[in-house]
């Protein structure tokens, strides 16, 4: 059986915690790789503050989802978001929000899309406007541009 | 030294673990400051993988022992474009619009 927890002196003069997976040794690890699970090293973690499903509406607007609380910067947000009119039954694609306004969006251009699908891409290319604003205590969804593709969005926010 | 790791009861009494971000103590930090707490949800990587050269228009299929409900998965494609359809709450298929890797990533929180 490997070594899997130490909590206490983890390197000379330095006391906290350490987790290893299963089958590592957490005394022979890095501070950050894939068989870390915790260390107390790290200068962030991924916390989760909420996460749940918006349905969008198919109209020009604006849906806000509030966090609960009020967080001390912009967190990071993951978004996926399923197609409203894929040929293809429950078709999703991911919306990642890493800055405070995202401008980028993977689009499933598969062959089976839309010509208004195709046409919205091509549009949110050249004309991105922002459309989910991240602030510290909510996010907000404009549907009227590109959101206007997907009937849903499934979202997690992580703690700063 | 700040006090970094607290094992049993807190302030309140509540017995948990915490552990704090570099510099902060523990014992009165709040939420944000904190690397850990066994009170909160932790974004957790189920499992992870890759489809390498995968050529464009053509599909893989995914699937994950049952989690009672469908995760959130997420997805990327270093060329071109990835979707994702689920055909149940523990498979579905990727597809590439353009030849490239397709790299996924299952958490442990519901798609809804």
């Amino acid at each position: 059986m490997s070594n899997r927890l130490v909590m206490g002196e983890i390197s000379p003069g330095t006391f906290g915690m350490r987790m290893a997976r299963a089958g590592a040794n957490v005394l022979a690890l890095p501070v950050i790789g894939k068989d870390t699970v915790f260390d107390s090293r790290w200068l962030a973690s991924s916390m989760i503050v909420v996460s749940g499903i918006a349905t969008l509406p198919n109209t020009t607007s604006a849906i806000t989802i509030s966090y609960g609380v009020t967080l001390p910067s912009v967190p990071v947000v993951l978004c996926m978001g399923r197609l409203r009119h894929s040929s293809i039954a429950n078709s999703w694609m991911n919306l990642d929000t890493y800055g405070e306004q995202t401008d980028y969006i993977t689009f499933g251009g598969n062959q089976s899309a839309t010509r208004a699908q195709a046409q919205a891409f091509m549009a949110l290319t050249y004309d991105p406007p922002p459309s989910i604003q991240k602030f510290n205590n909510r996010i907000v969804f404009q549907t009227k541009s590109r959101y206007q593709e997907f009937d849903r969005i499934a979202y997690i926010v992580l703690r700063p | 030294m700040a006090n970094r790791i607290l094992l049993g009861a807190d302030s309140g009494g509540a017995l948990k673990l915490r552990v704090s971000k570099p510099g902060v103590n523990v014992l009165t930090g709040s939420l944000n400051d904190m690397l850990l707490d066994s009170d909160e949800p932790m974004l957790q990587v189920i499992d992870s993988g890759v489809f390498p050269g995968v050529s464009g228009g053509q599909t893989r299929n995914l699937s994950w022992a049952p989690l009672g409900f469908a995760p959130f998965i997420y997805i990327y494609a270093p060329n071109g474009s990835i979707s994702m359809n689920y055909t149940s709450d523990n498979a579905a298929v990727l597809r590439t619009s353009s030849s490239s890797a397709m790299y996924w990533a299952i958490f442990n929180v519901a798609r809804g």
